[in-house]
């Protein structure tokens, strides 16, 4: 009888350890999906830059949503679900900007409130965004740019 | 001759070849944002690389730019949420200091005499009333070219800019990450004062 009762305590005691694996590893993937309400609205990127689903949405460096879809249309163009949290009015003019946390830690999406006076709807488009700045473009177009351009006699110099 | 067997062939491209001109040509003047876009653009440049200089540049573009660029709207997104907190009269001084700002900025950025070229893609349809065109500036200092959106929207006046991404980075939103902590701080008196402040610096700059 004493037997069986320590069994059956290590058995609840591994499933309640199971439990909060299962549990972290929700909220540490799409978290939106527990806790809170929540509304969607969708952003279209020319480059989302390895943006996941699950990647955090904020304002200000404060969390209010995830990713929680990535499609590409027709146009080739990257189409972003995210999921807002209930109470976040977002104005119509929004900023959506794919940003990345450090040189290169993951990216994450922050959103720019503007001044106008409507709010997306629940399944709006924020129309204005800014896609994943390309670093290494960026740094060959430093590294490499000018060699073609003559630095001594500028072409405007000879008339 | 092997030339005849080969002018059924030769017709028929000819014939694809100039259907694709007309078809091009016909494509081109569809869309209203992409004409607006095209006739402000040379009109700018014309005037910026008509050879006179670079003196006086920015109060003979001040109209061009003006008709083109929607400048309420610019100033009211690039200030953010706080814009709805300034007074009426705080507005309208703020969208006419940073009209001057905008317009001051854009003709420091003509260098040399060498007229950019630009080639420009196809629309995207952002909303009914909101279209982004996609450009590639060669300029003659850099053989690369940079890439430069425009974001534009419809008013009853017709099409008008009211944004810019250059290399990806919007200028609106860069200005209202600026704006958001000027504001958040001191509100409109402070932003009139930082305005202020940055003109009258790029006026002794320019002299």
């Amino acid at each position: 009888m004493k037997q069986s009762n320590i069994e059956l305590s290590v058995g609840a005691f591994v499933l309640l350890g199971l439990t909060a694996i299962v549990w972290f590893a929700v909220q540490a993937g799409a978290g939106a999906a527990i806790g809170g309400s929540s509304y969607e609205v969708n952003a279209r990127f020319t480059n989302i830059g390895g943006l996941k689903p699950g990647s955090q949405v904020f304002i200000a460096g404060v969390p209010v949503g995830r990713v929680e879809k990535i499609d590409l249309n027709p146009q080739y163009a990257a189409v972003v679900r995210l999921n807002v949290k209930q109470e976040i009015h977002l104005p119509s003019d929004t900023i959506a900007s794919i940003k990345t946390s450090g040189l290169i830690g993951d990216k994450y999406i922050a959103l720019a409130p503007g001044s106008d006076s409507n709010n997306l709807p629940p399944g709006g488009t924020i129309t204005d965004t800014e896609s994943a700045v390309d670093l290494e473009s960026m740094i060959s177009r430093f590294a490499f740019g000018n060699v073609s351009s003559s630095p001594s006699p500028s072409p405007s110099a000879p008339k | 001759m092997w030339i005849d067997r080969f002018q059924p062939i030769l017709k028929s491209s000819l014939l694809l070849f100039f259907l694709g001109i007309l078809r091009l040509a016909h494509a081109a003047p569809t869309d209203d944002a992409l004409a607006a876009l095209h006739s402000s653009t040379d009109e700018v440049l014309s005037v910026a690389y008509g050879g006179h200089g670079t003196e006086n540049l920015a109060a003979r573009v001040r109209p061009l730019l003006e008709k083109s660029f929607a400048f309420d709207i610019v100033t009211r997104q690039a200030m953010g949420p706080g814009w709805r907190q300034f007074s009426a009269a705080d507005q309208k001084r703020v969208t006419d200091l940073f009209t001057e700002l905008v317009i001051r900025t854009y003709s420091s950025r003509v260098v040399g005499t060498q007229r950019p070229k630009i080639v420009y893609g196809q629309p995207v349809e952002l909303a009914p009333d909101r279209r982004e065109i996609p450009t590639r500036v060669t300029t003659s200092t850099d053989s690369q070219p940079i890439s430069v959106v425009y974001r534009m929207v419809k008013l009853p006046t017709g099409w008008h800019t009211y944004d810019v991404l250059i290399e990806g980075v919007s200028f609106i939103a860069n200005y209202r990450a600026q704006f958001d902590g000027i504001i958040q701080n001191g509100g409109a008196p402070a932003v009139i004062r930082t305005l202020e402040a940055k003109l009258a610096a790029l006026g002794d700059s320019h002299s």
